[in-house]
């Protein structure tokens, strides 16, 4: 890195801040995507991201060689190649993990925040941060309380080069990943009729159930998703921080800061936030310093809440009595 | 004409006979508890007496701004570390004795939550939650740099408890009775923590406490019959900080060292917990709660997993099947026995 | 900041030129009143006419776009709610802000914040000091006030109940309890008597007089009963549209074409 000019850095830091950024978004977009339509902050989003890593995690080193095996048995698939072989056991893997998390979302709306009989806001935050300390304390109680590596094929990606600027493959993923979310979240809440309820559960919950939306199911759905969500963004933690019980919290303080920047209630501003939230970060830590962080981001939420609460991308609407 | 009343009567903190004759039982029992025995055990008990005592200094601060002024702050544990350090410092650095250490800390405490508490409580529910979360964060790791002042991330070594020169770091024989160190603690932090409760219990049942749980349960007309509902805020946020910097204090000289780890996300989590089960904006809720999880952590201290994953779960049940806690579950009991409610004020 | 002590026709309260859009709606549009000392004004209009508006505008909890409102002789326009109401204005709410937490008593009790001795911050110590019967004066004497109103409007029988399981008529009175306990120089109502039977309502209309006639205060009482508005008022004002349409005594305004065709629809103002 000496050779580099001021450019260079710049150019690197902004590279690597989308990238880690698109990190952040991911983890935003399933805290806002629960927030947006059921109002609950949910603070045990980081704490279920990584149960779902650790669910991938077993898949994959004790199932995915056996899936491997079985299909090179198979004549059609094995005249395939191996490495369609490895992407469809892995596509499989991926598959299960978030059939898991769709329905560990499904049921923990259902079990945990439907019971509550009209609990405020502090009620709802109690019951989310007491599912974080159960998740946490069940979780290290499972799985154990080591760093691991996600296997392959989710270890040692190829770096490539943009002149002197390295880029991780990872890091190419993430920000496809992102961004394809973003259309494809985009199809779904234009287009689609679950999409559209769940957008009216947001707008006006009464209305919605005046107008036959099933807003009981609307909210398990919302969670399910919300679970598969943080199901991508924890595996993608795992895959470039190392799969631990913590592994999650840093980026997810940052994802609240992303989340409150671009508009707890925004989904696009959940994505810009994070690319904000990532670029700002970097340029932080190279310029200013690294240990402070978390501290910054900390500091953005504030700045943000004190000038523009609603957030850059939601509109402010004052509150009648 | 209003009949002539004895308002002085209905404006006492304990209203009837038998409250009263139980309190001062409770009272002379404790004073005599450390008496009891001599053995190491019982001295493990007296040591968990006193975690127990600075918990419920924590849980009656924070119930304060958390239930009975509804302002929900996740960032608390920040304070108890500012009131910790801030004593430890002024007691090594600039030789200051020790309850000079511990009221410069509830003070200065009170002061930082006052500041922070200004532009933060203009946030409502999840925002308010989220910065104070940041805040809490923010405090353990700032701590963990400055290493010449704090000791940085491994911490720095506490001067034990002091009064009027005696320094409480080894045994007094008085007599027959035989006071280690931990029975001589015992006694100033029962003294604080009594003196504290009271406090707080006085201050619900004034102006002030009222204007508290006015600007709670609505804003809005707080506003419109005079009350400064910001300045109220704030003010409520300062008060607990003051609980928390006390607490924090009393905590780390009871102990050897401290390290700003020791602040983290957990204590702030294990405080809702307290006061949650216990019972919102209720004083004898937060003892309540406070006896539960300080037994509960020393019941559970090796298994650090079941604890986390019965107190999480014993959260989230409270919320959904009584959400005014412990508190909640007794006074449904007793109206259901029949027997004469409870005294409303805590 | 000018106080005007010359004249006893000076009006309590004077708006000018209100006005407040929110989002794109304009609600209220160049409205323009006063109010002399010891009358009662009411503001009648469909809903959604702006009545409640401008309540929350003298009352500080809206700031206006546009426009002045005196008080007392001093500009109050962006002045916070809780300075408004310590120069001796309060209020109760169309839908109710009881705390329901409280008991009536503590509900009233509240009223008389700002009749208690206090000292910014050494409010908390002060109150620590307060355990003897010297000490607790401050608190005793307001207690003994409390009581006053509460015998004064009926709600003893309630005094020591949590407002939240009270009747809804009962519940009107208890937040007109506590505006009055504050002993105010101007009264705002809103909707007073919504939702209670008819013989609440000519209870209320009595207690409302007696508390003028006592205490000389100001009221301005947003109402739909219209029985209610031509028994009790001195003067009223129609609003429709954010726009006052009408003012006079209560005999001139029922008469007024702009007024009957407001609320009865057709056209009124070709007799």
């Amino acid at each position: 890195m000496n050779e580099w000019t001021a450019i260079d850095i710049v150019i690197y830091l902004f590279i690597q801040g989308m990238a880690i950024g698109s990190l952040y978004a991911m983890i935003a977009l399933g805290l806002v995507l629960i927030y947006r339509t059921s109002d609950v902050l949910n603070f045990s989003h980081d704490k279920m991201g990584m149960i779902f890593a650790f669910v991938a995690y077993l898949l994959m080193s004790d199932h995915m060689p056996k899936i491997i095996a079985w299909c090179r048995e198979v004549p059609i698939l094995s005249s395939l190649g191996d490495g369609f072989i490895a992407g469809l056991a892995l596509a499989a893997v991926l598959a299960l993990t978030f059939c898991f998390a769709f329905f560990f979302g499904v049921l923990t709306e259902f079990f945990f925040l439907r019971r509550a009989k009209n609990p405020s806001h502090i009620g709802y935050i109690v019951i989310t941060i007491g599912l974080w300390l159960a998740f946490d304390g069940a979780a290290s109680w499972i799985f154990g309380t080591e760093y691991l590596s996600m296997p392959a094929p989710l270890s040692d990606f190829p770096v490539y080069h943009l002149g002197k600027v390295p880029i991780s493959q990872l890091d190419l993923i993430i920000f496809s990943a992102t961004s394809v979310l973003i259309i494809l979240l985009y199809v779904f809440f234009q287009h689609t009729a679950v999409g559209i309820a769940m957008r009216a559960t947001f707008e006006n919950r009464t209305a919605a159930r005046l107008m036959g939306i099933r807003t009981r199911r609307i909210f398990s759905i919302t969670w399910g998703i919300g679970a598969v969500l943080g199901a991508m963004a924890g595996i993608l933690t795992a895959a470039r921080f190392d799969l631990s019980n913590t592994m999650m919290f840093a980026p997810f303080v940052k994802s609240f800061s992303a989340a409150v920047l671009g508009g707890l209630t925004s989904i696009p501003g959940a994505i810009v936030g994070g690319w904000i939230m990532g670029i700002a970060e970097n340029f932080f830590g190279w310029y200013i310093s690294m240990k402070l962080k978390t501290t910054f981001a900390f500091l953005v939420i504030l700045a943000v809440l004190l000038v523009r609460p609603s957030g850059l991308l939601v509109r402010h609407h004052q509150k009648k009595v | 004409m209003t009949r002539e009343k004895d308002y002085f009567q209905e404006y006492r903190l304990v209203q009837d006979r038998l409250p009263r004759v139980l309190l001062s039982v409770l009272f002379f029992g404790l004073a005599v508890f450390p008496l009891i025995s001599q053995g190491d055990s019982h001295n493990y008990y007296v040591f968990v007496a006193n975690l127990l005592f600075i918990n419920i200094i924590i849980a009656v601060g924070y119930n304060i701004v958390v239930g009975n002024t509804g302002l929900i702050s996740l960032g608390h544990s920040g304070f108890l570390a500012i009131g910790a350090y801030a004593s430890i410092i002024l007691m090594t650095k600039l030789g200051a004795p020790f309850f000079v250490s511990l009221l410069f800390a509830g003070a200065f405490t009170a002061l930082l939550g006052f500041i922070v508490g200004l532009p933060a409580l203009r946030l409502e529910g999840p925002y308010l939650a989220i910065a104070t979360l940041g805040f809490g964060i923010a405090v353990e790791q700032v701590l963990g740099l400055f290493k010449s002042l704090t000791g940085g991330r491994d911490g720095i070594d506490t001067p034990p408890y002091g009064v009027f020169g005696h320094v409480m770091d080894h045994d007094v024989t008085l007599g027959p009775i035989t006071l280690s160190s931990e029975k001589q603690i015992y006694y100033v932090i029962l003294v604080v923590m009594v003196i504290l409760t009271v406090a707080a219990a006085r201050m619900m049942k004034s102006r002030v406490g009222r204007g508290f749980t006015a600007v709670r349960d609505s804003a809005v007309a707080a506003r419109a019959l005079g009350v400064n509902v910001t300045y109220f805020k704030s003010l409520a946020f300062a008060v607990s900080a003051f609980y928390m910097g006390v607490a924090g204090s009393l905590n780390a000289h009871m102990v050897n060292h401290i390290n700003p780890s020791q602040y983290g996300l957990m204590v702030s989590i294990t405080m809702v917990a307290m006061i949650v089960v216990g019972g919102l904006g209720s004083i004898t809720g937060s003892i309540l709660g406070a006896v539960l999880f300080t037994l509960l952590h020393q019941i559970l201290a090796a298994q650090d997993h079941l604890n986390a994953i019965i107190t999480g779960f014993v959260m989230v049940l409270i919320i959904i099947f009584e959400p005014r806690g412990l508190v909640g579950v007794w006074r449904t009991i007793s109206a259901s026995l029949g027997r004469i409610p409870v005294s409303r004020s805590d | 900041m000018e106080t005007d002590k010359n004249t006893i026709n000076t009006p309590i309260l004077s708006v000018s030129g209100l006005s407040i859009s929110f989002g794109g709606l304009r609600a209220l549009d160049n409205v323009s009143f006063h109010v002399a000392s010891g009358e009662i004004l009411s503001m009648i209009g469909p809903n959604g006419s702006g009545k409640t508006t401008i309540l929350n505008c003298i009352s500080g909890e809206y700031r206006p776009d546009a426009g002045a409102i005196r008080l007392f002789g001093n500009t109050i326009t962006s002045r916070p709610p809780h300075r408004i109401a310590r120069m001796g204005v309060s209020r109760t709410f169309q839908n109710l802000e009881l705390f329901s937490t409280m008991t009536t008593f503590e509900n009233i009790l509240v009223g008389r914040h700002i009749h208690q001795q206090h000292t910014p911050g050494g409010d908390v110590l002060r109150a620590l000091c307060s355990f003897t019967r010297r000490g607790a004066r401050n608190e005793t004497a307001q207690y003994r006030a409390v009581d006053n109103i509460i015998e004064r409007l009926g709600l003893e029988s309630v005094r020591d109940v949590e407002v939240a399981v009270l009747s809804y008529g009962k519940k009107k009175l208890v937040e007109l309890a506590r505006a009055a306990v504050m002993e105010p120089r101007l009264l705002l109502l809103d909707e007073p008597s919504g939702g209670m039977s008819s013989g609440e309502k000519s209870y209320l209309i009595e207690r409302i007089n007696d508390l003028r006639m006592e205490t000389g205060m100001t009221i301005v009482l947003v109402e739909h009963d219209m029985n209610l508005v031509m028994d009790i008022s001195d003067e009223i004002i129609v609003l429709n549209f954010g726009r006052v349409i009408a003012r006079g005594t209560p005999r001139e305004v029922q008469k007024h074409p702009d007024v009957l065709t407001a609320y009865l629809g057709g056209d009124y103002t070709h007799g």
